[in-house]
């Protein structure tokens, strides 16, 4: 840094930097800390007192949550959805842009084209024509009505990432698999697909994350509640025990736990998802 | 896939357009039944539902249809000019351009501020990095939630400027108190409530863009600034930020599209109320369109949201993203 | 749907019929409040019994190899006593009828909205589900969601206020069965009305706003009002187009489909009077009805003085207030006395003081509901259970006989004004088409936040008038 011969200063703006970063740090933090603990507390006591800890300690909420059915098969069904997406997500956009980026053929741009304006199209926007296909599809009140429009709404973008990854394996590489008698699928499978592993786990990450998160169409495709995710689970009991701050707040709490374990095992990939190109840039 | 991995989802390929890849591959030949055993699987998951839908909204928008039956009542453009005649919408409208508006002024200018902070050497920086990202992570349900609890009238948030308000030099008790007020229920400022929580939760997803491409800088050129003489702010104004441009843009451009596909979070935090004073576009539809059976009424909100957002790409496309960004839609 | 409009006006007409019931009951109610239970518990068991028994009873007889049913069941008594007996009710049937079991599903007003639309519009009803009659009824008669059961229910409909089943009939067809009906009114806070040197609650508009006036120079928020579930708002534009333009203002409302009345307008004025005095809670319009920081919270914990609400509202008071247990009557939980008084006149109006705004609750099928759930309604609806349901307090049961079973004492007002009304009108946002209910609930809000004319709002709803 240019004041590098400035102790002092340096001094001066170490502390500032510190002082913002913990301030930030705590902005995030304050809120779920708040959480957690208010999961601990009585709603009378975070009615009485906002700020402050369990008076005492209330284990009856978060005990009452991982006991109740209705949360455990919310989490169930938010794996289901997540696992099921992303398992249909990998090999169609794989194959799809292997395709794409590995055969030159009439059309090729116009079918990539068609996929990519897929990014434009807001999920919101699409979702009141999408539910009435859904219906006439028979797929309401059916997990697959929410698993197969997002595997759909997840192409595009899937798509995108991994075509410059198959393009940037050398073409030697394929020469020699061809002279092998390797053909194409063999060579999707055993030279493609190993070597764009950072891209697969980048979509995967990313489509769980996206899966576990969604609110809307679950919300109008889950009709029944026993099949509901666990954000419907989430908005339905703030909704619902709005009156019982401290049980909303256990219950949210616990479900994103989940959330923050993958978080904590795959942020290089969300953040090499989010970031990988930027770098290059 | 929701509104809120768009901003992921788009980020890698106009980034990745930044350094293309090598084009010139060995794109060989294969035979049609090939080619259509690898494309055809996404195309028809693609085309059911993606694109099948958003072209029968196009047929519906122009009937007034309640979702039952046939489409029998034809009402032309009616619905067009109903929405866009609409105070409702038009706020609506107005809304998402605020907060786009307030993304572009407040939210990039302190996740840039960030990006450079963590840029130095600094304990804990990963730490910082982790954290500042973890909302991001976070459902908007969740965010939605806890929020709405945090901002009810003396809640946490009112306790917490209450402490600290009066600590700020030329600030009386009296002024805090009177700065204090029922943050969702106001309609005055609501919206910036709820855009003080969209900032809380997505700041980090274009720090980590942003400290990305200040990685990417080479620290020589920035020596090299010093020794002309440049002084840090120098540097970081005629060295750094022309260099991190294709970065900031792609940060702007998924600001301003979010800001107006922006859903779950307003949808579980205020339901587009007080009054519609946070209403987006994507809340009208759900509130006007879903929620009244008016399916006709909403194919048409649907086709405006779609040649907003697409106007709002290209237009992006054409005066600022045209250098970065190869793939998006050529 | 336009031709069910009149009708619909009609079977509001026939809520008269209701007065009969009300009378005895109202009185009954007033003269012997802690002790009617025991008297009358006997008199209608003597034609109760054979109603309520019989159907389990010849179920069990003819031999128990029945197909397992399952009656799915949507209802929003979730909190307190109520909850309980739906609960008991249920247990009861499947003992009684060992094939049947239920699926219940609880939730709060709103977001039983929220859930059952995308199961109706999903063209997947439940067999049983929570119905206020009016728009929204007959939009599902509309869509055949709901099902005609004149025919399942004519041996024990007769049991039930007519005018109270009336709500629920749609071009001649039956499709729900009620089990509450009532009125909307002022509950108020005795104890914070005397701090303010009330004695009397108003009986004219102008005194009214009076008396707001002097609770908010006493220091006391006036109103409480669930501004972001909005029909709490409406209540008040119904009331003052009621009292100002007389029932006669609602029919022409309803035959011209135009909202572009002088009762309209002037109601607009008057409700701008009553805004001008800020007289809302902090943050109203963020409000919920229930919950801690809803209109109920406020009310129920002596932070608001008056609330505009129907019979349901005192349970809720003590539920959302955090008072007392559940089989408590209301008037037990709550620690500080309330009182009920009706919307008062308007000086010139021309609707008469015991009109009212008011409706039921009922319980629609589903399309492909199971006879069973048939049988369930006439059981959860006979005298005895009805009786158990109006002994908690929080509904007002239609079942003839179970009137007096009402002990809550809040509840004599109400059911004394009932029996005088001559008219009552469904709740204007339920009345209406839904999509003309919606945009009357939501210009009322905007004119409560004084963010709208009554110009703009005529504008909006005939807006609506014409799309739907």
């Amino acid at each position: 840094m240019a004041v590098a011969t400035f102790p002092a200063r340096k001094i001066l703006s170490r502390t500032v930097t510190y002082v913002i970063a913990l301030a930030v740090l705590a902005l995030i933090l304050v809120p779920l800390v708040y959480a957690v603990l208010g999961g601990f507390r009585t709603t009378g006591q975070i009615a009485e007192r906002p700020v402050g800890l369990p008076d005492p300690w209330i284990f009856t909420n978060y005990l009452g949550t991982l006991q109740s059915p209705a949360f455990w098969r919310q989490v169930r069904n938010s794996t289901f959805i997540a696992l099921a997406t992303t398992f249909l997500i990998l090999p169609l956009a794989s194959l799809a842009a292997f395709a794409l980026a590995r055969y030159r053929f009439r059309g090729r741009e116009a079918i990539y084209t068609f996929f990519t304006i897929g990014l434009l199209f807001p999920v919101v926007a699409a979702t009141l024509p999408l539910w009435l296909t859904l219906r006439d599809l028979n797929l309401l009140g059916n997990p697959w009505g929410v698993i197969l429009p997002q595997v759909a709404f997840g192409l595009p973008v899937s798509i995108v990432i991994l075509r410059p990854f198959f393009r940037s394996v050398p073409g030697d590489l394929e020469d020699a698999a061809i002279i092998d008698g390797c053909g194409p699928f063999r060579f999707y499978w055993h030279v493609m697909l190993p070597l764009s592993r950072p891209a697969l786990s980048t979509i995967s990450v990313l489509t769980i994350v996206g899966s576990w998160n969604a609110f809307l169409l679950p919300l109008l495709v889950l009709t029944r509640q026993d099949q509901w995710t666990l954000p419907l689970g989430v908005n339905n009991i703030s909704t619902q025990y709005g009156t019982d701050t401290a049980l909303v707040l256990a219950y949210t709490v616990l479900s994103i736990i989940p959330a923050l374990i993958l978080y904590a095992f795959a942020e290089r990939h969300i953040v090499s998802g989010v970031t990988t190109g930027a770098v290059k840039g | 896939m929701q509104t809120t991995s768009q901003p992921v989802d788009i980020s890698p390929p106009g980034a990745k357009a930044a350094a293309p890849p090598p084009l010139k591959g060995a794109p060989g030949r294969a035979s049609w039944p090939v080619l259509a055993a690898l494309i055809l699987p996404a195309l028809v998951v693609y085309g059911l539902f993606v694109i099948y839908p958003i072209v029968q909204s196009l047929r519906f928008s122009v009937y007034k249809w309640n979702g039952l039956g046939p489409l029998t009542e034809w009402v032309g453009l009616g619905n067009f000019v109903e929405a866009l005649s609409s105070r409702d919408f038009r706020a609506a409208v107005l809304h998402c351009a605020i907060i786009a508006v307030l993304s572009l002024t407040l939210q990039l200018p302190f996740a840039l501020a960030l990006a450079t902070l963590l840029n130095q050497k600094l304990a804990g920086r990963g730490l910082f990095r982790t954290m500042f990202f973890a909302p991001y992570v976070l459902s908007e349900v969740v965010t939605g939630v806890v929020w709405r609890q945090l901002l009810r009238p003396d809640g946490m948030a009112d306790r917490v400027i209450e402490t600290i308000g009066p600590l700020i030099p030329g600030v009386s008790e009296e002024a805090v108190q009177e700065f204090i007020r029922p943050w969702l229920g106001d309609p005055a400022v609501a919206l910036y409530a709820l855009f003080f929580v969209l900032t809380w939760k997505y700041f980090g997803l274009h720090m980590i863009l942003l400290l990305a491409g200040l990685q990417g800088i080479p620290s020589e050129l920035k020596e090299a600034a010093a020794i002309d003489g440049a002084g840090p702010w120098q540097a970081f104004r005629y060295v750094t930020l022309p260099l991190l441009g294709p970065t900031i843009r792609i940060s702007m451009f998924l600001m301003t599209i979010g800001s107006f596909h922006v859903f779950d979070l307003v949808w579980v935090t205020t339901r587009g109320g007080p009054v519609g004073a946070t209403q987006t576009m994507a809340t009208y539809l759900i509130d006007f369109g879903f929620g009244r059976n008016r399916f006709g009424y909403g194919g048409a909100v649907s086709i405006l949201i779609f040649a907003i957002s697409m106007a709002l790409a290209l237009l992006y496309q054409r005066f600022v993203l045209r250098r970065d960004v190869e793939g998006a839609l050529t | 749907m336009r031709t069910t409009k009149l009708r619909r006006l009609s079977a509001l007409v026939a809520l008269l019929a209701l007065v009969v019931a009300a009378c005895g009951g109202g009185g009954a109610a007033g003269d012997t409040s802690t002790t009617a239970a025991a008297p009358s518990d006997t008199t209608p068991a003597t034609e109760a019994p054979p109603e309520t028994e019989a159907p389990p009873a010849t179920e069990g007889g003819d031999g128990g190899e029945k197909e397992p049913v399952t009656i799915e069941w949507w209802h929003i008594q979730n909190q307190g006593a109520m909850l309980e007996l739906w609960e008991t009710l249920a247990n009861e049937f499947t003992e009684m009828n060992p094939h049947v079991t239920f699926d219940i599903v609880v939730n709060e007003n709103e977001a039983f909205k929220d859930a059952v639309e995308p199961r109706l519009q999903a063209n997947d009803p439940p067999d049983l589900f929570q119905s206020w009659g009016g728009g929204d009824l007959a939009d599902q008669v509309e869509a055949g969601l709901v099902r005609d059961i004149s025919g399942e229910v004519s041996g024990w409909i007769g049991n039930l206020s007519a005018g109270a089943v009336s709500l629920f009939e749609v071009d001649g067809g039956l499709y729900a069965v009620p089990f509450d009906l009532g009125m909307v009114g002022f509950w108020y806070n005795k104890v914070l009305f005397a701090e303010a040197g009330i004695d009397a609650p108003p009986t004219t508009w102008d005194e009214f706003l009076e008396d707001v006036q002097a609770l908010k120079d006493a220091g006391i928020t006036p109103i409480a009002v669930g501004g972001q579930d909005r029909w709490p708002a409406h209540f008040y534009l119904a009331y003052l187009i009621l009292r100002i333009g007389g029932h006669e203002a609602i029919e022409e409302i309803a035959a011209n489909r135009d909202f572009n009345h002088p009762a309209v307008i002037e109601a607009g004025n008057q409700l701008q009077r009553l805004v001008e005095l800020e007289p809302f809670q902090e943050g109203f319009l963020a409000s919920t009805w229930p919950g801690p920081d809803g209109e109920a919270g406020w009310i129920g914990t002596g932070r608001a003085a008056i609330s505009l609400m129907g019979q349901w509202g005192p349970g809720e008071y003590a539920n959302s207030g955090g008072h007392g247990e559940p089989e408590q009557l209301p008037s037990e939980r709550l620690p500080f006395e309330m009182g009920w008084f009706p919307f008062p006149e308007v000086e010139g109006g021309a609707g008469d003081l015991n009109d009212g705004i008011g409706g039921g609750n009922g319980f629609a099928v589903g399309r492909d509901a199971p006879p069973e759930a048939i049988e369930f309604l006439e059981y959860l609806t006979s005298v005895e259970n009805a009786r158990r349901a109006g002994e908690t307090g929080a509904i007002l049961p239609v079942t003839k006989g179970a009137e007096d079973s009402v002990t809550e004492p809040l509840m004599v007002p109400l059911l004394e004004s009932l029996a005088q009304s001559e008219f009552v009108q469904l709740y204007l946002d339920q009345f209406f088409p839904a999509a003309v209910g919606e945009t009357i609930n939501d210009e009322t809000v905007k004119l409560f936040a004084g963010q709208s004319t009554i110009e703009d709002a005529i504008q909006a709803i005939n807006a609506a008038f014409a799309s739907s």
